[in-house]
């Protein structure tokens, strides 16, 4: 790891390369951080996986894959959503009332149901609900809405040289609005990381990627007709767009899922050594399939396809932590 | 002399600074003994100290007192256990609380009577009671039967002190019980002079005195007293000295033998004269502070600066190749396990306020020194190391964080944090030496602060008057008068009548005034109460032999109540600081800004406990609302700019008030404001009905500065952050916030991080103190449900460290809620 000084030398150094010719303190910019929305379905501060040091990341909402696994499943429609907790529900029938679509449906049994094909997202339910059982996921934001959030945050970044982290979904959905946040907190010498799946045409990915300081770069599978099943593109693109990254010069870390039953073998952790070695990139993180996301797909009405799979064992993640690591790899669990 | 042998040692599974820790044989022997015994009453005080009052009724209270502390050090049985360095215990009973009866006694009756009831049968903090003690007991009723300092603080203070109390508003019932503690003794100067040095002060101001001068007259019976209490600790501590020859002889092993004799040099050694290596310099503060608890009840009595005090002591002996740091390691083991056993009882009242076996003895490491220089030293790793080898509630280590502490020493904290049971707390200089200097206190004293009780700074063995040791303010409390125009809805009293209430309000102005108005009623009440509790002190207890520890009280000839020390500082305990910044917010917003509700609505809502569906928004909604409101605890300057603005409020309206030392002498004498609430947010939230801030009726309260529980949604950096914006530099009796993180938050590169806030919260935002939890709420559910698996499980509780198990479920269930703050 390079010096606490040395680092902080080198992204400021990046920050200032790309801000050059742009005005620091420009009232254009002002107008263009208030003009520039995105929907996002949550900012969380106090982030210590996703980048280098203290983040708070801004979750960017649509994504271009549906991972069975994925845990954050409000993630994946790009239009903000509703969603009903059946456990916290006590049936008292407000959301119902409420509900100028009809969609809130109060059964014989006391309990509500939503009909979500019906739901127009107008959030009237959300802002009834005593019992906190609904939430609206997705909100339009401007970036200067977004950047003040996060700049509250800054004696923490400055602290641990963490920063802001765009993540998803896919942040490259929204390319314009992404390359836009990153360029703000620039602005306010905060640095930034970008997430993605890399599953995105390079046009979009490299709007997103181009100015951030650190990319964060999901392989989920190598092997393509694993990918071909959960999102429209093919394996070939993410990889190009790996290489492309990769050729451009960006600190990358390859971030690998390991799931049950799907890439949880040796021989995908010899093919992520592969695909890394092949571009150059030395930091790895490793997250083992977990739970933690399950009761969001009920709550969104979405199929879950994989809660009865076990998480994944700890001594499993080492040993292919340790197999990475003799390679000469940087691997972290968990990010 | 070598202590620290290889054979029998246990690894604990604990890892501190990438070493497996270890407990010796002789150390996992006693640790698990004391651990096995349970808390048990002893009546030898309290019979010992009844026939020394009567023995000595004409005497001046100064000659009263000493005679009947010199009693029990002749008296009080002894003991000395297999394996121990460090003699010196109250009692022979393992885990042994003494009665008090001059303070008071009826409480206790009354309990064993079943009222609420009996000591075995608490919830938590048991105690346990032979038939024998408890015959004794009851014999010696009729002696203090209106004779004892309760009755005395009774019969001068106003009926409103009553009444208050009834209410719930105040509580300095435990210091009519209870005695002064709260201070660290100048137990350096004992160390490096011995207490004959000090018998020879007070006999040389006694030769000096002129007796026709009355003032001087007055300080005769106190420098006598000095006299004879320093004796009697001398002679206390060769008792010891006899004993471990006694049991020497009888001693079949060659290692432990020797290391009898040896105790029994030290002994004699010590606290009499000077202390001539590590081990005596232990003995020495282990005998001055043992014997403070037997002479007063007072509680929070602490070791001071251990690490900087006894330092030289430790680098002499490794110089000289007697000790091996193992050895001192074990020594500081020893010490920890004689700090364990030591237990007061109070009432079930006060315990739910103090709850957790308690007695806030605490040890302070880190810092810097006058220069500013960093003092960390190989002790401060060693007194952390012991906590990581005894991992018990007593003591409770404090290190002193400033922006040049070694990240070395932050790392080994959070491998003692890791552990579990919230130690060590952190305290940041960066804020505390700047409060105390603005109180007074000479910058030289302040950068020397130690810690006692929960968060108060104190100067060693110059400073006395409890520095947050007063009664508890129920902030929230005296909110609900305000909103109820002055009248409690639960007792229908009404001692304050307000110019409005909830239902009449027409601005938010009005009601903010209403508070400060109820505020200024209540605290100069609490200051009342107080101080006349003090006065009474001052003239029917007067102990001389704290008070002779403490810097200038034998050249003054004055105890330290009577204004003897050189700083002197007092002040009461906010609980609830939270819940009204909230409250205000809530109806500032929904009620006054938004007007989505009326203030008729609220108070009905309030009325009805949120319960009542009949209205519209009925009552559920209305508390919907409410809790929907901005949170302190969220970087959300809405609510966070109120509570900075009524926080900055009460804490300028304490320090207009003195205390009862003003004009005798120290530097001072005023009140100060602290948070640190203990666990009385529980009790104190019993007694409110529901509030503003979407809580209902006799939910527990915020504890300390931290945001009210489950409230604080955006994480650990936020909640600090906000904390951070309170003006904590007036807070100098001290600012406490608990903060709750996984364990997995402490490991690995997750440490890092971790020290990276803390320095952020510490550092940048000059946060007073924070102390660190690391438990998962299901460990803390299963202990709840399996009592007998979790018998060490530690957890820290407002300003200390509390053995899980034994805390009442109305406790644990609070401590469980905390919001967990984990990544």
């Amino acid at each position: 790891m390079p010096g606490r000084k040395a680092l902080r030398a080198d992204i400021i150094a990046g920050m200032e390369h790309n801000m050059e010719g742009q005005g620091m303190f420009n009232y254009r910019f002002d107008e263009i951080e208030k003009q520039t929305t995105g929907i996002i379905f949550n900012i969380e501060h106090f982030h210590v996986h996703d980048g280098e040091g203290i983040r708070t990341n801004v979750f960017l909402k649509g994504c271009s894959l549906h991972c069975p696994w994925c845990c954050n499943p409000e993630s994946i429609c790009p239009a903000p959503q509703i969603a009903q907790y059946q456990k916290l529900c006590t049936g008292c029938g407000k959301c119902a009332e409420a509900c100028p679509e009809r969609c809130c449906i109060r059964k014989e049994d006391g309990y509500v149901i939503t009909d979500f094909s019906k739901c127009s997202v107008c959030g009237k339910c959300v802002s009834v609900c005593p019992a906190g059982a609904r939430e609206l996921f997705g909100k339009r934001m401007s970036v200067s809405e977004v950047i003040a959030e996060v700049e509250k945050d800054s004696a923490y970044f400055l602290n641990s040289d963490g920063g802001l982290t765009l993540s998803g979904g896919e942040a490259c959905l929204q390319p314009e609005f992404a390359r836009e946040l990153i360029r703000a907190a620039h602005r306010r010498y905060i640095p930034a990381a970008l997430e993605t799946a890399g599953a995105v045409e390079w046009e979009r990915l490299w709007k997103a990627a181009e100015e951030a300081d650190e990319i964060l770069m999901d392989l989920k599978t190598t092997v393509s007709m694993q990918f071909e099943k959960i999102g429209r593109f093919s394996l070939e693109t993410v990889t190009t767009n790996l290489r492309m990254l990769a050729e451009a010069g960006k600190n990358i870390t390859l971030r690998c899922p390991i799931i049950p039953d799907f890439n949880d073998h040796e021989g995908h952790i010899q093919k992520i050594a592969e695909t890394a070695g092949n571009v150059g990139v030395k930091k790895i993180d490793l997250l083992p399939f977990h739970q933690l996301g399950r009761h969001k797909y009920a709550a969104i009405g979405r199929n879950y396809r994989m809660a009865d799979y076990p998480e994944i064992k700890d001594t499993d993640v080492k040993k292919m932590a340790e197999t990475l690591r003799k390679q000469g790899f940087q691997v972290s669990i968990g990010g | 002399m070598r202590y620290y042998y290889e054979e029998g040692r246990v690894k604990t599974g604990n890892v501190f600074m990438d070493e497996d820790v270890i407990r010796s044989a002789r150390i996992e022997n006693m640790r698990e003994m004391l651990l096995e015994a349970v808390p048990q009453i002893s009546s030898d005080r309290a019979v010992l100290i009844t026939e020394a009052y009567k023995k000595y009724n004409n005497e001046t209270i100064y000659v009263k007192r000493v005679k009947a502390f010199a009693e029990l050090l002749e008296k009080l049985p002894i003991t000395i256990l297999d394996g121990e360095l460090i003699v010196g215990s109250a009692s022979d009973k393992l885990r042994c609380a003494h009665i008090f009866p001059e303070f008071g006694l009826d409480w206790l009756i009354e309990e064993l009577d079943g009222n609420p009831m009996r000591p075995e049968n608490r919830p938590g903090d048991r105690y346990e009671i032979a038939p024998e003690d408890e015959e004794a007991l009851r014999s010696i009723t009729g002696y203090w039967y209106n004779n004892n300092h309760e009755y005395r603080c009774k019969a001068v203070l106003p009926e409103e002190t009553h009444i208050i109390r009834e209410m719930g508003v105040t509580d300095s019932y435990w210091l009519m019980i209870g005695g002064e503690g709260h201070l660290t003794v100048n137990l350096k100067r004992v160390v490096r002079e011995g207490l004959e040095r000090y018998i020879a002060r007070a006999k040389a101001r006694i030769a000096g005195l002129d007796l026709a001068d009355p003032s001087q007259t007055e300080q005769k019976p106190f420098l006598e007293s000095v006299v004879i209490s320093c004796e009697a600790v001398i002679r206390y501590a060769a008792r010891y000295a006899a004993l471990a020859r006694e049991l020497a002889a009888k001693e079949e092993r060659a290692i432990r033998n020797a290391e009898l004799l040896y105790l029994a040099d030290v002994c004699e050694r010590v606290p009499a004269k000077p202390a001539r290596n590590f081990h005596e310099a232990l003995q020495s503060v282990w005998f001055v502070n043992l014997c403070i608890q037997i002479e007063n009840n007072g509680h929070s009595i602490s070791m001071g600066r251990l690490d900087q005090n006894l330092i030289g002591f430790y680098e002499n002996d490794i110089a000289a190749g007697e000790l091996t740091p193992d050895d001192a390691l074990e020594l500081l083991e020893c010490l920890y396990l004689k700090l364990f056993q030591l237990h007061k009882i109070t009432s079930w009242g006060n315990t739910k306020s103090f709850s957790g076996y308690q007695l806030f003895q605490n040890i302070t490491i880190g810092g810097q020194d006058k220069n500013g220089k960093d003092a960390t030293n190989e002790l401060s790793y060693l007194v952390l190391g012991a906590q990581a080898a005894i991992t018990l509630h007593t003591p409770s280590i404090s290190l002193r964080y400033h922006d040049r502490l070694p990240e070395k020493i932050m790392y080994a904290a959070m491998d003692v944090v890791r552990i579990g049971g919230g130690q060590p707390a952190i305290y940041s200089d960066e804020v505390y030496i700047p409060a105390l200097v603005n109180r007074g206190i000479a910058w030289e004293d302040a950068v020397e602060y130690s810690v006692v009780g929960c968060v108060e700074a104190i100067v060693e063995g110059k400073q006395t008057g409890r520095p947050n040791g007063a009664g508890f303010v129920n902030l929230q409390k005296i909110m609900e008068l305000a909103l109820y125009g002055g009248t409690d809805p639960k007792t229908g009293i009404c001692l304050h009548p307000g110019k409005s209430d909830l239902n009449t309000f027409a601005s938010y102005e009005e009601l903010y005034e209403a508070f400060k108005e109820q505020i200024r009623y209540y605290f100069r009440y609490q200051v009342i109460t107080d101080n006349i509790i003090d006065t009474v002190t001052e003239k029917g207890i007067a102990d001389p032999f704290v008070s002779c520890l403490v810097d200038d009280c034998i050249d003054r000839g004055r105890t330290m109540k009577e204004g003897g020390a050189i700083y002197d500082y007092c002040g009461p305990l906010f609980v609830g600081a939270a819940n009204v910044g909230n409250t205000l917010a809530a109806l500032k917003k929904l009620v006054f800004d938004e007007r989505a509700l009326t203030g008729k609505q609220v108070m009905h809502a309030l009325k009805t406990n949120f319960e009542d569906l009949g209205t519209t928004p009925s009552g559920p909604e209305i508390q919907k609302m409410l809790l929907d409101a901005p949170k302190y605890g969220n970087d959300d300057d809405y609510v966070d700019d109120i509570m900075v603005d009524y926080f900055r409020f009460i804490c300028e309206e304490v320090v207009q008030y003195k205390t009862t030392r003003s004009g005798r002498g120290p530097v001072g004498c005023i009140w100060q404001p602290s948070t640190s609430s203990v666990s009385s947010n529980v009790p104190c939230g019993e007694c409110v009905g529901a509030t503003p801030d979407g809580r209902k009726s006799g939910e527990a309260l915020a504890d300390t500065a931290s945001p009210t529980h489950g409230t604080d949604t955006k994480g650990i950096t936020a909640s600090l952050k906000s904390i951070g914006k309170l003006p904590t530099i007036l807070v100098s009796g001290g600012q406490l916030v608990n903060v709750k993180v996984m364990p997995s938050m402490l490991e690995g590169m997750m440490t890092r991080k971790m020290v990276q806030v803390l320095r952020t919260y510490l550092g940048n935002y000059k946060g007073m103190h924070v102390q660190i939890n690391c438990v998962s709420a299901d460990t803390l559910k299963a202990a709840q449900e399996h009592p007998a698996e979790y018998k060490d499980l530690m957890v820290r509780v407002a300003g200390y460290s509390a053995l899980f198990t034994p805390l009442d479920k109305a406790l644990q269930d609070d401590i469980i809620s905390r919001t967990e703050h984990s990544a």
